[in-house]
């Protein structure tokens, strides 16, 4: 299946790319995707971020499904 | 009533101005059950870190997901207090030091209510929108910023 991975803000400046598609073969929870990252960019070890799944913010045993947009998101700073 | 409306976008290219804020004042003249304002405006500052000065935060968002959010905050808001309308503007891209970065408007029959949903919202922005700042220092340094 086909998954959609979006970076933001200082995300962006371990992946060197704001977005990216990965192909898995057996659904995963967000913690495989985590610990997927953290094999792809380590220096992610040392980041706090969340995940939102189709803009909703999951915890991490939620079950990724086929097309779902995974944003990794640092720490929020507006306002 | 404006309470029950579809996801508007709130991201405003570059800083609020002063003139933008003003003319959002002078739109409300015309509503006449409102009897107190309250509004909130986010201003830039010139932190010092580690000798340097920030000039500029350049504001990011996931777009999607905050205005998704921002929707949220203002149902949540028209059902927690009684107002007649209420507005809340964000920055994305460059704001310098010195400059609006947000604009949070609260209108109602009276102040209380108009002050107490305005702190909220604001609180609320800050704890749930996905927007990032980034705090440009001595032209091409950065750090990113984190809320207090």
């Amino acid at each position: 299946m086909k998954i959609q991975l979006k970076y933001f803000g200082k995300i962006v400046d371990i992946t060197g790319v704001n977005e990216e598609e990965w192909q898995c073969t057996t659904p995963k929870t967000l913690q495989e995707i985590k610990e997927d990252l953290t094999t792809k960019y380590p220096a992610l070890q040392q980041e706090v971020y969340k995940f939102a799944v189709n803009l909703s913010l999951e915890n991490l045993d939620y079950v990724v499904k086929e097309s779902c947009e995974i944003a990794v998101l640092p720490p929020f700073s507006g306002g | 009533m404006e309470n029950k409306s579809k996801i508007k976008n709130v991201f405003i290219q570059g800083p609020i101005t002063p003139a933008y804020i003003a003319d959002s004042i002078a739109h409300h003249q015309v509503k006449t059950n409102i009897g107190g304002h309250d509004l909130f405006l986010g201003q830039v500052r010139a932190d010092q870190i580690g000798g340097k000065v920030v000039e500029a935060i350049d504001y990011s968002a996931y777009e999607e997901m905050a205005n998704q959010v921002f929707h949220e905050i203002r149902e949540k808001t028209f059902e927690k207090f009684d107002l007649v309308c209420m507005h809340i503007y964000h920055s994305i891209g460059i704001v310098k030091a010195g400059e609006i970065c947000l604009f949070v408007f609260t209108s109602s029959k009276h102040r209380a209510m108009a002050m107490d949903a305005c702190r909220y919202v604001v609180e609320e922005i800050k704890a749930k929108a996905p927007v990032f700042g980034k705090e440009i220092m001595n032209g091409d340094q950065y750090q990113w910023k984190v809320n207090q």
